[in-house]
């Protein structure tokens, strides 16, 4: 049986599979096609309505119902409080990954897989009959790439929400979906562009290969970030390896896209540079906010490197931390590129070069701010705080200065290239010496502040 | 069977434990004690593995419990004080899971489903879904679900919270019955008379902090009332080797008392001969409530 070796995909089959509801769904697809068959006026036209049908319902049921479902897999068991004696089970974290990944989203699948069957069958207009098959594989990386990403971030959400005692499941259905969505899009304008080619570093590359293999690159990493999730939950430990080549390839991934762009060799260069950054930058923001950002993971750090524990270090730091390592390394990166490639003027030269050095005080302003509102002693919704003063800092103030006529002010407070480096550079730098200043103090008054024994147990 | 040193965990500005030291000994029950938010469900879940502790040690068996969790989990049971059941999965269906779970030989597991189901009194309910099962059952299917892999050490968490009188005589059969079979359970809650049925040792929690860990040997305790005061009471008792405490309240007195039932009959004729005048007189052990309280009285003492 094909849930023999796995217990969690028995489970799932258990719940998730009767005889009604195996019967239920091809009579109902059944009903939709039937229906399909009987608008045609003959089988060419029902061939070409049935397999767009077929993928539309296929993204109706796997994309967004099975997503749905995904996004339910972990909230589910954590609102029903069945998640803790899951993770004291031997079940190993690629069995509850996959049992979770597969078994959650068993029905949407079984809708799904039955209109991917129709999709083969009624798929006879095109002479390159690869097509069909490198369409189905890209729907099922899709399918599998949403239910991952949402089993995953729901995952990184669930160490944020643990003490809360429930952990709401809209964002990362939302966010599945959203995923799905952009891929989706993609593939869809991959048919109808089918054969043509583009540039993609320094090769022409084929539409259609590349937005399947996209959709492979990005299903493996999501599988393999969701296994690694698991692997936490169940207190194994995760070293930065696998983070650090995820994003790395993230940004090697964006950077070819630079050559879009009909641009030299050298400004390629220095543009793939700046679209990693961009990426990594990105990664660092969208981490920093969705993770645990407490003094007691702080506290742990610092022990850590106090006592030159690098494995412990490295096993608990945030992923923001790895991140913002890499994006050390693409703003050197960048910053080493706009030197090599710059020819112009001197003034032109530091404008292109101090960029993405801007680019980084700006962000490590924004980190120090995060954490200097989520270390204040009442910081029930500090994120938020955290965006509201963003939203100041990078749109307020700026429109502000734009309708004050003070334009050449607008670097300092938007990551904006300019000719000026005591405005693009030194202020923003300065801002965040100043944030850094506060962070550090409150940060010492925490550490210093007495612990005060419980007395109220966290629900 | 446990070991725990020095064991710290932290919520954001809370210290939940603070330096809690203790061991339990294979094959004992002991009661886990304290006041709403003493920290006890906190420590089991370290103990369980699902917590990491900001400092300290947990030795299970031998077994680095922080460093290495996953071959403890073999070892160990866990019902969480707020615990879940798959609503849709029968009671054997939800036995099945968790036996698969943890790896039991495939060729053993309908048999051991079914011993389990036994244990716990739920023979007649394998086959009806978990919504179906009252409040009691599903306590005891859970009960059930932690032990399906015969751990060595079961960790309780208020296991009788809601039960009525009949549910919770039978829990506190079923905890001698695994005590006997040489498991190990360490049991919170707060229902100190219950846990008189079946605790051997006692450990009891205060803000993060531990009070004690000890064997339990319940102090006697005897009572007597007087006719009319008598004079050389005060002087009788504190010379008698086994009275090693007494509280004299008017005509009432109330004893701690070391010695065995002739040191007992001894007391008393001493008492009778001195001219006492003696209208009552019984024997009481002290139970776990009269512990818990002496030791939060000892506390409160403390500088």
């Amino acid at each position: 049986m094909i849930g023999s070796s796995n217990p969690e995909l028995q489970k799932n089959i258990w719940l998730e599979l009767n005889p009604r509801r195996l019967a239920v769904m091809p009579l109902l697809l059944g009903g939709i096609f039937l229906a399909v068959a009987l608008a045609s006026d003959s089988t060419g036209e029902f061939a070409q309505r049935a397999w767009k049908y077929a993928l539309w319902l296929y993204g109706f049921l796997v994309l967004l119902w099975g997503t749905k479902l995904a996004s339910e897999g972990i909230a589910g068991e954590v609102n029903q409080r069945t998640w803790d004696n899951q993770r004291l089970t031997l079940i190993s974290p690629w069995q509850l990954a996959l049992g979770k990944l597969l078994g959650s989203t068993l029905y949407a699948w079984y809708g799904g897989l039955l209109c991917l069957l129709v999709f083969c069958l009624t798929y006879t207009d095109f002479a390159n009959r690869g097509k069909g098959f490198k369409v189905v594989l890209t729907m099922v990386m899709i399918g599998l790439f949403a239910h991952a990403l949402a089993l995953l971030l729901s995952l990184v959400g669930l160490d944020k929400n643990r003490h809360r005692g429930r952990l709401p499941s809209t964002f990362y259905f939302l966010a599945g979906v959203v995923g799905a969505l952009v891929m989706l899009n993609a593939s869809l304008q991959t048919i109808n562009e089918w054969g043509q080619t583009f540039q993609w570093y320094f090769a022409s590359v084929a539409l259609d290969d590349f937005t399947t293999l996209s959709a492979v690159f990005f299903c493996f990493w999501a599988l393999l970030g969701l296994y690694r999730g698991m692997r936490g939950e169940m207190q194994r430990h995760n070293g930065p390896w696998a983070w650090w080549g995820f994003a790395a390839s993230l940004a090697l991934y964006a950077a070819g896209f630079a050559a879009l762009g009909n641009v030299s060799p050298a400004d390629h260069t220095v543009l793939g540079c700046y679209m990693a950054l961009g990426v990594v930058t990105a990664l660092t923001y969208y981490t920093a906010f969705s993770e645990v950002k407490d003094l007691v993971l702080i506290k742990s750090l610092g022990d850590c490197i106090a006592h030159r524990q690098w494995g412990p270090f490295f096993a608990r730091a945030p992923l923001w931390l790895l991140t913002l390592v890499l994006t050390a390394l693409c703003t050197l990166a960048a910053l080493g590129a706009s030197l090599v490639a710059s020819d112009g003027s001197v003034m032109d030269q530091v404008q292109t070069t101090l960029y993405p050095f801007n680019v980084f005080c700006f962000l490590l302003r924004d980190l120090s701010l995060l954490f200097y509102l989520n270390l204040a002693a009442n910081n029930r919704r500090a994120d938020l705080a955290t965006l509201i003063y963003l939203l100041a800092l990078y749109g307020l103030l700026p429109t502000m200065l734009a309708v004050s006529s003070a334009n050449d002010l607008l670097p300092a407070l938007l990551p904006w290239p300019t000719d000026n480096p005591l405005i693009g550079t030194l202020l923003p730098l300065l801002q965040f010496v100043v944030v850094f200043y506060l962070l550090q103090n409150r940060l010492r008054q925490r550490l210093q502040a007495p612990i005060n024994p419980i007395d109220t147990a966290p629900a | 069977m446990i070991d725990v040193r020095n064991l710290a965990y932290e919520y954001p500005e809370i210290r939940a434990l603070d330096d809690i030291s203790l061991q339990l000994q294979t094959g004992s029950i002991t009661a886990l004690v304290g006041p709403n938010g003493a920290g006890k469900s906190t420590l089991l879940r370290c103990l369980a593995t699902l917590g990491k502790p900001f400092s300290g040690t947990i030795t299970i068996d031998g077994i680095d419990a922080i460093a290495d969790p996953v071959p403890c989990r073999k070892l160990l049971g866990y019902l969480p004080d707020f615990f879940g059941l798959y609503e849709d999965l029968t009671v054997a269906q939800t036995l099945t899971y968790f036996a698969r779970a943890y790896r039991l030989d495939p060729a053993t597991i309908d048999e051991r489903v079914r011993e389990v189901a036994g244990k716990v009194d739920l023979a007649d309910k394998v086959d009806h879904p978990n919504s179906s099962l009252s409040r009691g059952m599903r306590q005891r299917l859970a009960i059930g679900q932690a032990i399906i892999h015969q751990p060595r050490l079961l960790l309780l968490d208020e296991p009788a919270s809601g039960l009525d009188p009949e549910a919770r005589h039978a829990l506190a059969g079923l905890f001698l019955e695994l005590r006997d079979q040489g498991i190990t359970i360490l049991v919170s809650s707060h229902i100190l008379a219950e846990l008189d049925a079946y605790a051997d040792d006692l450990i009891a929690l205060r803000k993060g902090k531990l009070l004690t860990n000890f064997d339990r040997q319940p102090r006697r305790k005897l009572h007597f009332s007087l006719l009319e005061p008598h004079p050389q009471l005060e002087q009788l008792l504190s010379a008698d080797a086994g009275v090693t405490a007494f509280r004299l309240d008017g005509l009432q007195a109330e004893l701690d008392f070391a010695g065995d039932e002739n040191q007992q009959a001894a007391l008393l004729k001493a008492l009778l001969d001195s001219g006492a005048a003696i209208s009552a007189f019984y024997a009481a052990t002290e139970n776990l409530q009269d512990q818990y309280m002496d030791l939060l009285d000892v506390e409160e003492t403390q500088p």
